[in-house]
């Protein structure tokens, strides 16, 4: 039986007891976050928590859960990142598959194209412009069409569809008649999963995040995705605490909630727990091949 | 492997397509803020109804149009409002810069009185001039009746008036006595009282560096050290008070008037440095907050909880007084009065004067603002702008303003009584009013109160009100205020603050720069281990500000400006106060305020 040398035993564990520091140190202010969202916010004020909630409340959450729209830009932001980000992994891949194809005419103009395009950009106005002549303001295609095409990802793509797709494969079903169309589906995207899994988190996450869009391009409210919505009850729960300071009430004797439990340092950690839980759940499904994912395309040949 | 594949993908797609069929077919549809039935309603109704749209960037709860008091406040007006859209909670500037590019203005806008967007939309001509409605007391006479010196105070630099303000003092020379300004020297009572002194004690630098010695040594009950002496929460918010002390004003942007009519920033001021060299020693002898130069407004009120210190020069609104009425288990609305009775409760604390130098006058850090918080403006393209105007103006009655305060007597929240208004606080703190979700914001915003008063209203400080006692923790607040008038910090806010900057000048353009300089220089002064590095550190900030800074740019631009506006109508104005109009702050029993 194989045995550590004692060397390699204090390699371990120092090893170890590294990594499990780190892994503490990423860990502690997310754990931290989830104790602030269910512990009272006056009481929180006074400091000393670190483990478990010392005066445990819902209400946090009950405020921010309670308007009946939260469901609807919930749905909004799951329709967003499924559609978003399938149709994001689809169109970048059918160009970065083009563009991986030496014998595409005017290759590398078009590239040239796409870098110059992903450095430089016309900021924020000339893009609003483009969506309100597209009609796509207050529309909720607003969310998924301007992403569909991410060239950062095509770039990504294109490096590993060249390096990992064997030319003489290609070859061969060219020679048994298969078009570019059949080898795109038949080869190309059967041998790159782990590639889509890696950039198809990275699309749901910004897809899931994105409060901006919905903040500036949508003013309908029932098209409102999830963050935007918790952004706006950020803003409300400030501004309603500042109109209770500057009008020098007596105390909110008859609340529906306990007004102890909300200020809004609690409202602000609960909005981070409920927004980053949903996301946080898809991550072990695709881990398997995350790590094969990001590193394929970074090593040539 | 492939079947698999093939499989997911068939799924991928499913739930793709029914995704899209089922979220993207409602893009238009249903849009909860135009109040499609009022619409139709109008239209079947009277011909005089005029309908428009409004836009308050600044509101983040969605207004239900369909609201009680709402629809109450509508038919009062006569002005119908379509759809009211909100902002998002984000940068205002740049919420409206997208909307003028997209040429999407709505009939009317509300926006904060000194915003700076006033001026951009002034010049792009997007408002229509209100001059006229001010001066025809026969056809409006309650925005006729609104103090010139008011709407001189907003004039554009065109010299017209954009916009209707609202929460203005009715009548200027009689304000409120309570204007919100609680900044100043809190001193804990029980601390003091163990270092053997009186508030008689710190009335002078000496005598104050002698109670924060005294107390520097001591333990809170916890066995942590008390730290004398805190600047207050983030970015030195108290460093105005201790610059007062100096005979420097520091508020706004700094701007310190000298006898020649001429302004000069702050730093330029010999009492900058002295004030700074003052702090500088206390921080070297462990009397300030170690932490003041960097820490976060969570700590600092986690500290101000705990009651760890013994001093605070800062704005006052962060004491922890309210914290020990529920800690002591009394009754939050207890007054003053009944607390005193009792006895205070250990670790209170209250305002106290400013220690003085001996020749050197405290400087003003504490204003007044009667010209009122906010405005509305209306689009140059409106259809019947008359029509709106007239809803306006009645929007500036007491009968308006105690609708959208309480709204309508049948709801409960307030009855009147000899004239006065007579309010239910079962009801104005239930459910229905400040009593819902979200602080009461909910509610506001389905039923239609209060947030009306932003679209226009005036102050309500002349309107007959029975008032409940203060809660003890508040009448602290307005006991600094009065600390404020007696020793002279407090006045009308002053020119240098009241001066928009031009859009693209050395001001606008230098003024983020400079904060950021002085931010990180301050810390450097506090910082200082000795006086020769002291010396050294100021001499660069002073370097930093010219070379980096552009000051001076920026005092040269600032000083034809600021002449230039004392020419104006608004730069002559000047307030005597008569009386202030007190409110029930001492007292254990309700009292009638406002006459």
């Amino acid at each position: 039986m194989w045995r550590l040398t004692r060397r390699e035993k204090a390699f371990t564990f120092i090893n170890s007891s590294l990594l499990a520091i780190f892994a503490f140190v990423c860990a502690y202010p997310l754990w931290y976050i989830v104790v602030l969202s269910f512990n009272e916010g006056r009481d929180a004020s006074l400091g000393g928590i670190f483990w478990w909630p010392r005066v445990f409340t819902m209400d946090n959450f009950r405020v921010i859960l309670n308007d009946h729209t939260i469901v609807n830009a919930f749905w909004i932001t799951v329709a967003r990142t499924a559609i978003g980000t399938t149709g994001s992994l689809l169109i970048t891949s059918m160009v970065a598959y083009g563009l991986s194809r030496k014998e595409l005419p005017g290759r590398n103009q078009l590239l040239l194209v796409f870098l110059f395009v992903m450095l430089f950009n016309g900021g924020l106005i000339p893009f609003y412009l483009q969506l309100v002549h597209l009609k796509l303001i207050n529309n909720f295609w607003v969310y998924v069409l301007p992403g569909l095409f991410s060239i950062w990802n095509m770039f990504v793509m294109k490096t590993s569809f060249q390096n990992t797709i064997p030319e003489a494969v290609v070859e061969s079903m060219k020679l048994d008649g298969a078009g570019y169309t059949r080898i795109y589906f038949n080869i190309v995207l059967p041998f790159s999963m782990p590639l889509f899994a890696a950039l198809g988190l990275f699309t749901a996450v910004g897809h899931w995040n994105d409060w901006f869009t919905g903040a500036f391009f949508v003013n309908d409210l029932n098209l409102q995705p999830l963050p935007t919505y918790l952004q706006r009850i950020m803003s409300t729960i400030e501004a309603s605490q500042m109109i209770s300071a500057s009008q020098m009430a007596s105390a909110h004797s008859v609340s529906l909630y306990n007004p102890d439990a909300i200020t809004s340092k609690s409202v602000r950690m609960a909005t981070i727990v409920i927004t980053i839980l949903p996301i946080l759940f898809v991550y072990p499904f695709v881990q398997r091949f995350f790590v094969k994912g990001v590193l394929i395309g970074s090593v040539k040949e | 492997m492939n079947n698999r594949w093939k499989k997911s993908m068939i799924s991928v797609a499913a739930v793709t397509m029914l995704a899209a069929l089922t979220t993207g077919c409602g893009t238009n549809g249903n849009n909860s803020n135009t109040a499609e039935g009022n619409k139709q309603d109008a239209a079947a109704g009277t011909a005089k109804e005029t309908h428009y749209t409004l836009y308050a960037p600044t509101q983040t709860t969605p207004i239900n149009l369909d609201g009680p008091i709402t629809k109450e406040v509508m038919e009062k007006s006569g002005v119908h409002w379509d759809k009211v859209e909100i902002g998002n909670g984000g940068d205002v500037t740049q919420q409206i810069n997208l909307k003028l590019v997209g040429g999407d203005f709505p009939d009317a806008i509300i926006l904060p009185s000194d915003s700076l967007i006033w001026s951009r939309l002034v010049s792009e001509k997007k408002l229509l001039p209100l001059d006229k409605y001010f001066d025809d007391a026969a056809d409006y006479p309650n925005l006729a009746k609104i103090d010139k010196r008011i709407i001189d105070n907003w004039r554009a630099a065109d010299g017209h008036i954009y916009f209707v303000p609202s929460g203005y003092e009715p009548v200027v020379d009689e304000p409120s006595a309570w204007q919100g300004n609680a900044q100043g020297l809190w001193v804990q009572d029980s601390l003091l009282k163990k270092a053997g002194m009186t508030t008689d004690d710190l009335q002078t630098i000496d005598g104050f560096e002698k109670y924060l010695n005294a107390i520097k040594g001591l333990k809170d009950a916890q066995g942590r050290s008390i730290i004398p002496l805190s600047l207050g929460g983030e970015n030195f918010s108290g460093l105005e008070v201790v610059m007062s002390m100096f005979g420097v004003q520091s508020m706004g942007y700094g701007w310190n008037e000298q006898a020649d009519g001429s302004v000069v920033p702050d730093y330029k001021l010999p009492g900058f440095k002295q004030a700074f060299e003052w702090l500088n020693h206390l921080q070297l002898n462990g009397l300030l907050d170690p932490e003041t130069s960097f820490q976060k407004k969570d700590l600092f009120m986690e500290k101000v909880n705990n009651l760890r210190f013994g001093a605070m020069l800062f704005d006052g609104w962060d004491n922890p007084n309210q914290s020990l009425i529920k800690a002591n288990k009394l009754p939050e609305s207890i007054s003053y009065k009944a607390l005193e009775e009792k006895g205070l409760p250990e670790g209170w604390f209250s305002p106290t004067k400013l220690p003085t130098t001996p020749g050197v006058k405290l400087a003003q850090y504490a204003s007044f603002n009667p010209f009122g918080g906010s405005g509305t403006g209306v689009s140059a393209k409106i259809q019947d702008p008359d029509a709106l105007m007239k809803g306006l103006d009645w929007m500036q009655t007491q009968e308006a303003f105690i609708l959208m305060e309480y709204g309508p007597e049948s709801m409960g929240a307030y009855k009147m009584e000899n004239g006065a208004v007579v309010v239910n606080d079962n009801v104005f703190r239930g459910p229905k009013f400040w009593g819902g979700d979200n602080g009461g914001m909910t509610s506001v915003t389905e039923n239609g109160f209060w947030w009306w008063k932003n679209l226009a209203s005036v102050g309500n400080t002349h309107i007959k009100t029975m008032e409940s006692p203060w809660p003890s923790y508040n009448a602290m607040l307005y006991k600094a205020e009065e600390i404020n008038h007696e020793q002279g910090t407090f006045g009308l806010i002053p020119k240098s603050s009241r001066i928009k900057p031009i859009i693209g000048g050395a001001v606008e353009k230098y003024n983020p720069v400079q904060s950021d300089i002085r931010l990180q220089y301050y810390a450097k002064l506090l910082l200082a281990k000795n006086d020769q590095e002291f010396e050294k550190v100021y001499n660069q900030f002073l370097n930093e500000m010219k070379v980096r800074g552009h000051d001076e740019d920026t005092i040269a631009e600032f000083n034809k400006e600021y002449k230039a506006y004392s020419e104006t109508p608004a730069g002559k104005i000047t307030i005597t106060v008569k009386r202030t109009l007190p409110r029930n702050v001492y007292n254990d029993k309700p009292v009638i305020v406002g006459e």
